[in-house]
């Protein structure tokens, strides 16, 4: 389920003692560099292929011996940010500033792509990670990043270590869609998986508390559910530092009766409820949620087979489309 | 309005029995003035609710008079005497330590630890039930404790977790200010939980006890660039299963008497 696809030629000269010989090994052979010849030790820390968490790991190195200034500005820029995340200072200040949303981007990306793999660097090493994901995700609503943060969770669960920010971050990016890689790891062989992907999942209906014996059919029911309901879901930014149980997305009964798209921050149509729209609902609205839920299912199943047909089913009085919707959904009684 | 074993009754009964301008009161007098009816199946059912949410607000207050600090996760601490600091920035109760003896310390010798805001909430609660529970039940309850916001609350305890718009919202109500443009280097500024005081303060650990208004400003001067969303107070509340409690502290307390009764 790794996100990333980096093979042994990607890695730089230091990444690769850093992962064979480890971290000691790394900045001894650094900083021997350092006073044998400083350029070379220059030209290796700022190679392309760097991976973040050597540069991560040689910061105090590079302190110490006052190369800052001789750094590539991407590794300038991402030390600054790091500094600035372990600090905790206001993102409204230096490096994080909005002026330089654009020159950021690239090196926060380039900081968790190259990073994401390493979880055993420690504490204030996963804090950048986790901020760093956030940055991408709420202010530049970077879906792409979201396979490596899912990675991450499972990843850190799996350990026990802590993960709540990346869980926060990830559904910062209001992507409904991008619950089905959360939904992936209900294959997984790991019951910790299972069991995290339930818990985040939990908010769909029918995706019991309780394990079900098959995972694979569970998996079908949440890929088709968020398929059938990404245009009607909303994001309420439930999470869990409020709540056991958060509701990141919330589904707008009411859209998905109309087959109308709906603003995903704040559940409102996307375009204007029509005079006639507005008169469904006002009818719609007086039923109770079983047979709401029912209508607006049997809605998007007739909209999804033939436009004709569902137009016609939903001029018709409410009796007659509960009635046919009871036939084709079946259940309520 | 508030009715006892299906028939109202008259709330100036009951108001009587607290003195004037005390919580109670101010509860009674908001459950007696809804619209929304309140049932009890006894008089101390509801006599216990009063007296837990009473627990909660001094436990609320008593915790922020003690040097427990603010902490993220990754950097929460504890006494390692009752408590093993896990891996994700929990508590978990050491074996053979009694469950009241380590909520007792945390207010005893809160300079050992730091933890963020949800999980200093769980803590007032465990140390307002402990203020009204024998012992005895207490550790018989919550004998496994692991304190990490939202996520490890004891079966017994599960209803705080969970929040609820409400009719009415009640001193002793836990609240919670959203911060949606939270800047995302500090996401332990996302909201604060907070226990409503009863006089139109919050504690919330870490900002300490405030009006709504002053929470509210705290945590907008923690937003991010361009920040154009104010935090707010949710419609919302989070509540222990009152009459569950109560039904253990009563059912305990009848056992005990037998007990005793059998012993002299």
């Amino acid at each position: 389920m790794n996100s990333g696809n980096l093979n042994s030629n990607n890695f730089s000269f230091l990444d690769r003692i850093r992962i064979m010989d480890g971290t000691e090994e790394l900045k001894s052979i650094f900083n021997r560099l350092i006073k044998d010849n400083a350029n070379d030790a220059l030209s290796l820390i700022n190679h392309e292929n760097l991976h973040f968490p050597s540069l991560f790991l040689l910061s105090p190195e590079i302190e110490k011996s006052n190369l800052f200034n001789n750094l590539s500005l991407r590794n300038q820029i991402a030390l600054q940010i790091t500094n600035e995340i372990l600090l905790k200072e206001n993102s409204n200040t230096k490096v994080l500033k909005s002026e330089y949303r654009k020159r950021n981007y690239p090196v926060l990306k380039w900081m968790l792509e190259t990073g994401f793999m390493d979880f055993d660097i420690g504490d204030e090493y996963d804090e950048v990670l986790d901020i760093v994901s956030a940055i991408l995700t709420t202010e530049y609503r970077d879906k792409s990043a979201l396979p490596i943060i899912s990675d991450m969770i499972f990843k850190r669960n799996r350990k026990g270590h802590y993960f709540y920010d990346l869980v926060w971050a990830f559904f910062q990016c209001r992507d409904p869609y991008s619950l089905s890689l959360i939904a992936n790891y209900l294959h997984s062989r790991d019951i910790k998986d299972v069991k995290l992907s339930h818990r985040l999942l939990s908010f769909i209906p029918d995706m019991a508390y309780e394990m079900r014996a098959d995972n694979e059919k569970q998996y079908s029911f949440c890929i088709r559910w968020i398929r059938e309901n990404g245009p009607f879901l909303y994001f309420t930014g439930e999470n869990f530092h409020q709540t056991s149980r958060p509701t990141p997305y919330k589904l707008s009964l009411e859209a998905k009766y109309l087959c109308k798209s709906i603003c995903l921050d704040n559940g409102k149509p996307i375009a204007p409820v029509t005079e006639e729209e507005q008169r469904l609902l006002d009818n719609f609205n007086k039923l109770n949620d079983d047979i709401r839920m029912l209508l607006a299912n049997c809605s998007v199943l007739l909209n999804h087979q033939n436009l004709y047909w569902w137009n016609m089913w939903i001029h018709y009085p409410l009796s007659e489309q509960i009635k046919i919707a009871r036939t084709r959904i079946g259940g309520l009684e | 309005m508030i009715k006892i074993s299906g028939s109202p009754i008259n709330s100036n009964d009951v108001l009587n029995q607290y003195p004037q301008n005390s919580i109670e009161r101010k509860i009674i007098s908001i459950l007696s003035s809804s619209s929304s009816t309140y049932n009890y199946k006894s008089l101390k059912e509801l006599k216990f609710e009063l007296n837990l949410r009473v627990n909660i607000i001094n436990a609320s207050r008593e915790l922020n008079g003690t040097n427990f600090a603010f902490a993220v996760f990754r950097k929460s601490r504890c006494n390692p005497d009752y408590w093993e600091r896990t891996d994700e920035g929990g508590f978990l109760l050491k074996k053979g330590v009694k469950p009241s003896h380590a909520i007792k310390d945390i207010y005893i010798n809160a300079s050992k630890y730091a933890t963020e805001c949800a999980t200093a909430m769980v803590i007032v609660y465990y140390k307002a039930l402990l203020n009204i529970f024998p012992e005895e039940l207490f550790n018989d309850l919550f004998s496994e404790i692991y304190l990490m916001d939202w996520q490890h609350i004891d079966r017994d305890l599960g209803n705080i977790g969970y929040m609820e718009k409400e009719e009415d919202y009640l001193p002793g109500d836990r609240r919670y200010f959203k911060n949606p443009a939270v800047d995302p280097v500090h996401p332990e500024w996302q909201g604060e939980n907070a226990i409503d005081l009863g006089d139109g303060t919050y504690y919330g650990h870490g900002i300490g006890i405030k009006t709504a208004e002053k929470i509210i400003d705290i945590l907008n001067k923690l937003r991010k660039n361009d920040a154009q969303i104010s935090a707010y107070l949710m419609d919302l509340a989070g509540r222990p299963d009152f009459k569950y409690l109560a039904d253990k502290f009563y059912s305990f307390s009848s056992r005990l008497l037998k007990r005793n009764y059998k012993i002299t």
